[in-house]
């Protein structure tokens, strides 16, 4: 099978490729989507613990 | 009987480091199963006699909504536990996998749909595989939407998994609605009591897709349990120490 033929897929490519594109942007979006809420808690909550220690210092 | 391992398991400091040990094994199994499951899906195995190269995608349409009614149970079940025995970690367990199931769900439909236009020579009908799946995702969006409707978490909850556990009986309705109505879906292919009806290297392919998006699934509910641990456990020290101050 060439690649030609690979991407094309009996003339379904769209159908076959756009399934699986979506997919892709789906599962990597979740992914993303949860680190980047893992950093910003993590930032959020040093933050939060050094005003707590500030405010005990003081 | 010892309940001792359940109270233990409900820890989500326990939790959370096992948890944290575990994953990077689970990420690297997930990988692998679904680098298989690609190869063996796209290039590796036959297409259809009467679909053609469009049976490729059942690869990930077959397993995405498979995925979305079994995350459903996962998440109906979870809120049950939380909310008999109270229990903050099932509770956590049900709010981190909504909308991984939502996203499965939406997957399904829309791979589904390009499945179905050049198949069904239609992107959507309005029967009753179809529109079951369509009402999961509105189970799933109105349990995320409602769980963060409460400023108390807790509140939150008990009301969002009262849903949950209401909207579990749409799930047998989806697995039977082939067999109860007339519908443009087909039927199951792969059953625990016949012998599949597809060739074994479509099987192999569908298999190995089917448990490396579950595994997947899996995996990024642990991920964001543990976001959610560190979230609602701030004040407790090892928290502290986990975020290093």
């Amino acid at each position: 099978m060439s690649f030609e033929e690979f991407i094309n897929m009996n003339g379904y490519g769209f159908y076959i490729w756009t399934s699986y594109a979506i997919t892709a942007i789906t599962f990597i979006g979740l992914v993303v989507m949860f680190k980047i809420q893992r950093n910003q808690l993590i930032k959020q909550l040093r933050k939060r613990y050094q005003q707590q220690a500030r405010k005990k210092e003081t | 009987m010892n309940w001792q391992w359940f109270h233990r398991l409900s820890s989500p400091k326990w939790f959370y480091q096992i948890s944290g040990k575990y994953l990077p094994w689970l990420w690297a199994i997930t990988l692998i199963l679904m680098s298989v499951g690609l190869y063996q899906g796209l290039y590796n195995s036959p297409v259809d006699y009467q679909q053609s190269s469009t049976v490729r995608i059942m690869y990930i349409h077959v397993p995405a909504a498979f995925a979305s009614m079994m995350f459903y149970v996962i998440m109906a079940v979870a809120a049950a536990i939380g909310y008999i025995w109270r229990i903050k970690l099932a509770h956590m367990a049900a709010v981190s996998i909504a909308p991984i199931g939502a996203a499965m769900t939406m997957l399904a439909l829309v791979t589904g749909s390009l499945w179905g236009k050049p198949i069904w020579n239609t992107w959507w009908v309005w029967d009753a595989r179809l529109t079951s799946e369509l009402i999961l995702l509105f189970l799933y969006l109105g349990f995320i939407s409602l769980h963060s409707a409460f400023d108390d978490r807790e509140v939150g909850d008990r009301a969002a998994g009262v849903l949950a556990m209401v909207g579990v009986i749409n799930v047998p309705i989806i697995h039977f609605s082939v067999d109860w109505w007339h519908t443009l879906h087909q039927g199951a292919t792969i059953s625990k009591f016949e012998k599949p009806s597809m060739d074994p290297a479509m099987l192999t392919a569908l298999l190995l897709m089917i448990c490396a998006v579950i595994l997947f699934g899996i995996c990024l509910m642990l991920y964001r349990m543990r976001n959610e641990i560190l979230s609602r456990e701030q004040t407790k020290s090892w928290v502290r120490e986990v975020v290093g101050i």
